[in-house]
């Protein structure tokens, strides 16, 4: 049965989530600052799992997120690490776009954090 | 902890539904403040830190020979003319106290680079704490501050230290 795609809406504390499997598409946006990030995220990697065995052969992960806490960095990362194994299907690509309001120089450094430790291409786009 | 300019005060415990609240009241004020918007994500940012900080941490302490526990925090965003100041206060065992104090001795000791390889060591090399939390808290704190941290143990009896935090985020 193909992946259904994931939808989440925002709240005051967690990110929206829209990953459409068939498109290679995967956005996440808003705040992310929950106390319990685990109950929010462990079923995202879940998800996730099933999609790097058969996944598009292009896949973009678009950040567009405000505010995040440092629970959720580490969540975060662990998105990053799980989508970068579309690698092992031979052809797939992935590639990340951040982006970060212009008076937000954090979430840029923030971008170039990420990208340094996942080796994974980055775009850091001014939104 | 002073209180002049004082936009919020809580005392007692804190818990997921507190913590909300707190957030919300504190975004409105900082909303009507008009202070810039730069400023005004590293005050929430700091804040979100120091609540989920005390909600994961703030364990409560039973006193031999005295009824019930010490459980409450107190929490204070205020601001002057230069900075704004998000402080908090709650109870810690000596052994807590003893390896919060190394902790935040090292993050003081560290330039900002240094903080910024630190937080992503950290993240990328640490798993969870026993809490739940990243262990990235205060690191993230000091980061976004770009001041020293400020701290002090208040002593109260055989093992149990009042511990005083504040950290400045100049306008």
């Amino acid at each position: 049965m193909p992946l259904k795609t994931l939808l989440i809406e925002k709240t005051r504390q967690t990110p929206f989530i829209h990953f459409i499997p068939e498109e290679g598409l995967f956005k996440i946006g808003g705040r992310s600052i929950p106390e319990n990030t685990f109950a929010f995220y462990e079923p995202v990697i879940a998800w996730l799992e099933d999609y790097v065995k058969d996944p598009a052969k292009v896949t973009v992960f678009e950040v567009h997120l405000e505010y995040f806490n440092t629970s959720s960095s580490k969540f975060i990362l662990e998105l990053f690490r799980k989508l970068q194994q579309v690698k092992n299907v031979s052809g797939s690509e992935f590639e990340v776009i951040w982006f970060y309001d212009k008076d937000d120089e954090e979430m840029m450094e923030t971008g170039e954090d990420y990208r340094d430790l996942t080796g994974i291409p980055f775009k850091i786009v001014e939104a | 902890m002073q209180n002049e300019g004082a936009l919020l005060v809580y005392t007692g415990e804190v818990n997921p539904d507190v913590v909300s609240r707190l957030l919300q009241l504190a975004e409105d004020k900082l909303d009507a403040g008009g202070c810039p918007s730069g400023v005004r994500k590293r005050v929430f940012h700091i804040l979100v830190e120091c609540l989920q900080n005390l909600y994961h941490h703030a364990t409560p302490l039973k006193i031999p020979g005295m009824d019930g526990t010490l459980s409450e925090s107190v929490v204070q965003l205020r601001s002057d003319d230069t900075a704004f100041y998000v402080e908090t206060g709650n109870y810690l065992s000596a052994a807590n106290k003893e390896k919060l104090e190394l902790y935040l001795g090292r993050i003081n000791s560290l330039d900002k680079d240094q903080i910024r390889e630190y937080y992503k060591k950290t993240m990328s090399e640490n798993g969870f704490t026993a809490k739940g939390g990243a262990g990235l808290g205060f690191i993230d704190i000091a980061r976004k501050s770009e001041e020293i941290l400020v701290y002090n143990f208040i002593p109260l009896g055989d093992d149990v230290y009042f511990f005083e935090f504040s950290a400045k985020i100049k306008l």
